[in-house]
């Protein structure tokens, strides 16, 4: 499958190229952030946190090459050094638990959001000229909303005034953390309200793109044809129209998913979810370089694993992409 | 009243001699070889890079006052030579002869002065105007390229007799419309127009007529015919409708997978093919006026033009292949008056003989044989011919 | 939103020419921006969009406070004083919303600004001048499409200290340009490709006057996309980064007034009016810019606007009064046995057409399309329709089979079929299931463009096992397969290609396996719509010769619809010509060639090129076919007539019947024919022996105005 080996190609040099950006960023722009960094903290950083800074803001006794080399090495082994907003934890330490956190978030989300408003999307394409027409401007007003306002919505709505849901955290504090049933319950239970807001606010963009590719498959002769055949309408629906029309939101999935991984990061801050958007908003107040970079970094590396995903499933829908 | 297509096809007033004659080509490709690259990475190192054979050592002469057809399927090469012609593509290998003087301009003060002699005429009238730019203004930027010292009312006379040249008057019933608003009759005319801005003496036109309503395209082909013979200008005329070629060319050339096949006057070409790709074309077009028996029956399609076949590219599909067909090219054999055709069958030996005369017997008339034994290297280009005499074309 | 723009600029495919010719595609500039103002939400958008831009202009001095005054009133709801209600600090909302309106229109323009100019460069760059630049240029936009665009933005907006909006701005641009770069380095690769592109390269033009003559005034509507919606996610952008407090948050903004909210825990003490009015704001302003953006959208994509086919309208608007059906059962014919030939003097009716009106409805005005037609079909006849490009002819054959589309509309006419036990059925009274049987079990079609006709992403022999799945439920997966490979067998494609997908196919096979597709059910009609015309001549061939060898095999009754008379006439039993959405003649095929009647059909067939026998006079006809909007009175043939006279602009001519010298009747639609025509110009001369005599001057050459 050589289409499938120029796709990781690509992905792995857009995973280089974001995480030399990750290098070049702190160097290029204007102050010195390590130096901040270190007098505020006046003097009570482990010469080793200092190391670290300076591996990430460009030590001054070392060429740019070595500066890279050593960068990459802290990349490879996870050592991003000591985060500032929670110190002294190590910034691996703080990632590896709110990352669990938010991937099960938008994993679930985002799947959800596809599947409902591409389903949405591809039945007021059909029935397009009926009252389902009312959904474009209803899901374009819902996708236009901030997603930390919505949250805020939500949260005054159903949180504050209805008290039908939690109104912050991941769990209830009198849980402990584990694979046991009470823990369980209760992350599902903390997790309705922000999963709520991102599929609701993340829909109306899958919507809107599978309705006007359902619209414009529909003027296609093979659709016709399939008409013509006398083929039951479901079939024609499913197997002719939508699974044409559902192609572009695969090809465009990078683009969105970039639009709902970063509206759900500022989500969280909004629940005081203990995922990776509070820990940025966090490390952002408390101007945590290191936490920053090492946040970023993560979200690239797995946004770029999921389009790759949708890329591979991309090439199974389309038999086109195959050769060539 | 010239403008009718029973008159002797193609033909201005003087006589142009074809390949052998003594006029002197206007533009020629000369052993003209044109490969595009195909995109994509290439698996190992090494490996040759793939191209598609596109045009392959083409060898095609246009005469002031002479329309030449060049016949072919889609995907035969006829388009992207008359691109080469017009030095759209840079060549891959041969040359374009532009009064006997070799061209290589594709961009900057040569190319527009080659632009100006050579004028490309496109097969899509409704695409090859810019849908959100009037006719004026599509025609004003074309005046003032070739013209550049008429200004305002100078040039706005220009483009009115351009208009009146075309016969679409009153000029301004049309000039201030946009593409969409005209016939598709209309906007060949005016592309015609854009042609003739430049004053050009060499048309290459693509298809013009292959787009159109039936009943309109006469009028288009008269309207072209007309204009090279007014102007002397010679004309290339491409399509892939050889009935066509036969009443509006005086030359007609056959292309095949990237190959001109046969070549010569157009009565011949389509009335004695010599060439069994052009005797299956024939076959093939729908003619009320033949009863449908001895057709030739083929089921084969043209080849992959990245990796065509080896010898004579028709020699899969041919049904009186010999074994040299697969593994050399046939050169051109020239037949009698200027006829030539690229195919094993005119050799002079035995089996070309008889396979000749099988051919012979299935296509019903038999081609005129050749006109003997004919050196592998020699002849086959026009060029080498038409050295004896010189300006035979003056009007 | 995004999301459609980019597919509807990479599958930029010019949108299906109404058979009608509407012509709806592209117009004057100014028009066409009035059109797409003319629908409500568009408009709305536009309006709703200038309100608060004129309000990010003269907030600062309508505002009633100094927005960052602290006053007593703390935390105060909406009041006559403080419209909005105050802060904890006794700030008024309202002015802090008037001053944040305008630094988030600054940051949204000003992103929105360098993010085009940025994309524009790029992508016409790149689409232009193609080669390594551009596989270096779309390669680095690509890079930049999927690095998530909101960290990267964090991250930038991280390290720049207070960020002010300058800042702001061009951290949104330098994440946000790729996308705009690929649609329109997409748009300028198709562009390029365009004829008019050629044609002016080869007129001589310069390379920048091309790119800013032809290719971007070609490019407004999906630049003009890009920069709505830009500046949507840059109003987001900045109000997310700076409720996430990487910006100034001294300076007031949407997004500020958000951020000082959550930090003073606004939500827990209940003070709705802090948070309610920027978010508010900032989503009516992003949808109103979207409502702008699908107007553009449905401009671009025409398709848009037209109804889903799952709709009641649909299904309504194909017929204008449903009859109820009328089954009359006749005497019991004699089922002539498959593959009998067909003999001219048959009266053995399957399809009888009768007064077929078939109208365009736009905008509560109706264009015939196709107007009283009436013909024929007999068991195992090839019936030729031929006319030229808006004569009527695709959309009779849709109307025939009931697949025209609205606008398209049957307003008159019944089509009735007459089933092999002679009971009869008017077509167009059938409801939804009877259709589906009809369609496929007694009538199938063949389109066009094999190509745009079969599903690209389904196998081939899926195609032909569907139509057997929904008509025969009961056949067994192994009886649907060797039926499968049967069919492929009798078009001539071999079995293992099943399994291929149709652009694994040539043009050929894929039109072969289309005619599979409409032989599956062995139906008795199969219309053709112009089968070959996507083909060179060999492969036509190749498939006429099939269809007429099936044809005799499995005896069918073919409609045949081509411009290619010569065609036609080769293949057909019975001509119709369609001039103006009437059929004017209708004759045998042979009696068609040797003696046509009607003027037209005389042109038509001094149009041809032969390549048989001595050449002959080609006279073609003068003018073009007519605008069916605005078709001259009387005959539509008039204008381009040599031998109209007076009553032709008076009447309409119905067909007359008209008997030749040998017995072969026609009938054609000419008041030549008529009882006390001018006989001087009747055409009855002397035979030609070899085609078509003409009367007719040649004054072609000047021109087809008029």
């Amino acid at each position: 499958m050589r289409i499938l080996f120029r796709k990781i190609c690509f992905y792995l040099l857009t995973a280089w190229a974001a995480i030399s950006l990750n290098f070049v960023i702190p160097r290029i722009m204007p102050g010195n952030p390590a130096d901040n960094l270190i007098n505020q903290f006046h003097g009570k950083l482990s010469p080793s946190a200092v190391k670290a800074l300076r591996v990430l803001f460009g030590e001054s006794d070392k060429n740019l090459w070595q500066q890279y080399v050593s960068y990459w090495h802290s990349v490879f082994t996870g050592d991003f050094g000591t985060s500032y907003a929670y110190y002294p934890s190590q910034v691996s330490d703080v990632l590896g638990q709110s990352m669990f956190w938010t991937l099960t978030l938008i994993t679930v989300c985002t799947v959800l959001g596809f599947v409902i408003g591409t389903a949405l999307g591809m039945l007021a394409g059909w029935k397009r000229g009926t009252w389902l027409d009312s959904l474009v401007p209803a899901t374009t007003f819902l996708s236009s909303i901030p997603y930390f306002w919505f949250a805020i919505m939500v949260v005054y709505v159903f949180a504050i005034t209805l008290k039908w849901f939690p109104l912050s955290g991941g769990y209830a504090v009198t849980e402990t953390i584990g694979l046991n049933g009470g823990f369980i319950g209760s992350a599902i239970n903390y997790a309705v309200l922000p999963a709520l807001t991102i599929v609701v606010a993340s829909v109306g963009g899958w919507l809107i793109g599978m309705r006007n590719m359902m619209v414009t498959t529909l003027s296609e002769d093979y659709v016709r044809l399939a008409e013509a055949k006398g083929l039951p309408k479901r079939r024609v629906m499913y197997a002719y129209a939508a699974r044409n029309a559902m192609l572009p939101s695969f090809s465009g999935f990078a683009m969105s998913l970039g639009f709902v991984i970063g509206g759900s990061i500022v989500t969280e801050v909004v629940f005081n979810y203990p995922g990776i958007g509070s820990v940025l908003f966090k490390a952002a107040q408390a101007a945590d370089y290191p936490l920053m970079s090492a946040i970023f970094l993560l979200i690239t590396v797995l946004v770029l694993i999921a389009n790759l995903i949708a890329d591979i499933a991309y090439v199974f829908l389309d038999p086109r992409t195959r050769e060539s | 009243m010239s403008g009718d297509l029973t008159k002797e096809p193609g033909t201005a007033a003087t006589p142009a001699a074809p390949a052998g004659g003594g006029a002197r080509p206007v533009l020629e490709a000369v052993d003209v070889t044109k490969h595009f690259p195909v995109r994509g990475v290439r698996l190992r190192r090494g490996a040759a890079p793939r191209v598609v054979h596109a045009v392959e050592n083409v060898s095609l002469s246009l005469y002031a006052g002479r329309i030449t057809a060049l016949v072919g399927e889609s995907g035969s090469g006829k388009s992207t030579l008359a691109r080469l012609l017009a030095q759209l593509y840079p060549l891959t290998s041969g040359e374009v002869r532009l009064h006997g003087q070799a061209v290589h301009s594709q961009r900057g003060r040569a190319f527009r002065d080659h632009v100006r002699k050579v004028q490309l005429i496109l097969q899509d009238p409704f695409a090859s105007f810019n849908p959100v730019a009037t006719i004026a203004s599509t025609l004003k930027r074309a005046v003032a390229i070739h013209q550049p010292g008429k200004r305002g009312k100078d040039q706005a006379a220009v483009i009115d007799d351009l208009l009146q040249q075309i016969n679409l008057v009153p000029a301004r019933q049309f000039t201030e419309k946009y593409p969409h608003e005209l016939s598709g009759g209309q906007l060949q005319r005016i592309s015609i127009a854009r042609a003739l801005a430049a004053s050009p003496e060499v048309f290459l036109a693509d298809e013009p007529v292959s787009s159109l309503d039936v009943s309109i395209r006469l009028g288009i082909l008269n309207l072209l015919r007309r204009l090279t013979e007014e102007r002397n200008a010679a004309m290339l005329y491409v399509t892939h409708d050889i009935a066509s070629a036969r009443y509006f060319a005086a030359d007609t050339a056959v292309m095949y997978a990237g190959e001109v096949v046969e070549t010569g006057p157009s009565e011949a070409v389509t009335q004695q093919a010599a060439h069994p790709y052009t005797q299956l074309l024939i076959d093939s077009a729908p003619d009320p006026a033949r009863d449908g028996s001895g057709r030739v029956r083929d089921i084969g399609q043209p080849p992959s033009l990245i990796d065509p076949p080896a010898g004579c590219r028709f020699h899969p599909r041919c049904p009186f292949a010999m074994e040299r067909c697969g593994s050399q090219a046939p050169p051109s054999f020239d037949l009698t008056g200027g006829h030539t055709a690229r195919c094993w069958l005119y050799a002079d030996d035995a089996e070309a003989r008889e396979r000749r005369a099988d051919n012979a017997r299935a296509v019903g008339t038999g081609p005129a044989d050749p006109a003997g034994p004919t050196d592998l290297s020699t002849e086959t280009s026009p060029d080498t011919a038409v050295t004896t005499s010189e300006g035979a074309d003056a009007p | 939103m995004a999301l459609q723009s980019a597919a509807l600029a990479e599958s930029e495919s010019g949108a299906a020419a109404d058979p009608a010719g509407e012509a709806t595609t592209s117009q004057g500039p100014a028009r066409v921006w009035l059109r797409v103002l003319r629908a409500p939400l568009t408009l709305t958008g536009v309006l709703i969009t200038l309100v608060f831009l004129f309000l990010a202009v003269i907030g600062p001095w309508i505002s009633p406070y100094d927005p960052s005054a602290v006053s007593d009133a703390a935390s105060a709801a909406p009041s006559a004083s403080h419209l909005l209600g105050t802060t904890q600090n006794g700030q008024d909302i309202l002015s802090q919303m008037l001053y944040g309106a305008r630094a988030s229109m600054v940051v949204g323009l000003g992103a929105a600004v360098v993010t085009t100019v940025l994309s524009v460069l790029v992508g016409v760059t790149a689409g232009y001048v193609g080669g390594l630049g551009d596989e270096a240029l779309s390669l680095l936009a690509n890079v930049f499409l999927v690095l998530p665009s909101l960290p990267l933005t964090i991250i930038l907006a991280a390290y720049l200290p207070h960020s002010g909006s300058l800042g702001i701005i061009l951290v949104i641009s330098v994440t946000g340009w790729a996308w705009g770069a690929r649609v329109l380095r997409a748009q300028t690769l198709s562009l390029r490709k365009r004829d008019f592109v050629e044609a002016a390269r080869a007129t001589g033009e310069k390379t920048w006057r091309i790119i800013l003559k032809d290719i971007l005034p070609n490019q407004v509507a999906v630049i003009a996309a890009a920069f709505l919606g830009t500046v949507t996610g840059a109003i987001l952008t900045q109000a997310s980064l700076a409720f996430l407090g990487l910006t100034d948050v001294t300076q007031w903004s949407w997004g500020t007034i958000l951020y000082w909210a959550q930090v003073s825990s606004a939500l827990l003490t209940g003070a709705w009016w802090w948070f309610v009015p920027a978010g508010l704001a900032i989503a009516v302003l992003g949808t109103a810019l979207s409502l702008v953006n699908f107007g553009i959208d449905e401009f671009i994509n025409p398709r848009l606007r037209q109804a889903g086919i799952g709709t009641k309208k649909a299904q309504r608007a194909q017929v204008v009064k449903r009859r109820t059906k009328r089954v009359k059962q006749r005497g019991p014919v004699v089922a002539r046995p498959a593959g009998a030939p067909f003999t001219p003097d048959s009266t053995d009716v399957i399809l009888d057409v009768r007064d077929l009106k078939v109208d365009y409805v736009s905008d509560g005005s109706r264009t015939p399309a196709v107007s009283d037609v009436s013909f024929t079909l007999r068991r195992g006849e090839v019936l030729g329709i031929a006319g030229e490009s808006g004569s009527g002819k695709s959309t009779l054959a849709y109307a025939i089979t009931r697949l025209h589309k609205p606008p398209a509309e049957i307003s008159q006419g019944e089509i009735v079929y007459t089933k092999a036990d002679g009971g009869t059925v008017d077509v167009l009274g059938m409801d939804e299931d009877e259709l589906r049987d009809f369609r496929w079990e007694e009538l199938s079609i063949v389109f066009q463009s094999a190509m745009h006709a079969l599903n690209p992403i389904m196998r081939v022999g899926e195609q032909i096992e569907d139509v057997i799945i929904a008509h025969r439920p009961r056949m067994t997966r192994q009886e649907r397969a060797a039926r499968v490979v049967e069919l492929l067998g009798i078009v001539g494609i071999p079995a293992d290609r099943a399994g291929s997908y149709p652009h694994e196919l040539s043009g050929g096979m894929r039109q072969r396996a289309m005619i599979a597709v409409g032989l599956a059910l062995d139906p008795e009609i199969i219309v053709m719509d112009e089968p070959t015309t996507a083909l060179d001549v060999v492969i036509q061939r190749q498939i006429i010769e099939k269809i007429m060898e099936l044809k005799d095999r499995l005896g069918f009754s073919v409609v045949f619809i081509t411009h290619d008379l010569s065609l036609l006439i080769e293949l057909s039993d019975t001509i119709a010509v369609m001039y103006g959405g009437k059929i004017v003649e209708t004759a045998a095929a042979d009696d068609f060639y040797r003696r046509p009647q009607h003027p037209y059909s005389r042109g038509l067939l001094a149009s041809f090129p032969t390549l048989g026998g001595p050449k002959r006079e080609l006279t073609g006809i003068v003018g073009s076919p007519p605008d069916l909007r605005r078709l001259p009175s009387g005959c539509a043939f008039r204008p381009r007539c040599p031998l109209a006279f007076d009553a032709c602009a008076a009447e309409i001519p119905r067909l007359y019947q008209v008997t030749g010298p040998d017995g072969g009747t026609s009938r054609a639609a000419c008041l030549l024919h008529a009882e006390g025509a001018p006989k001087s110009a009747a055409p009855n001369g002397p035979d030609a022996t070899d085609g078509p005599d003409t009367t007719t001057t040649n004054e072609l050459a000047t021109g087809e105005m008029r």
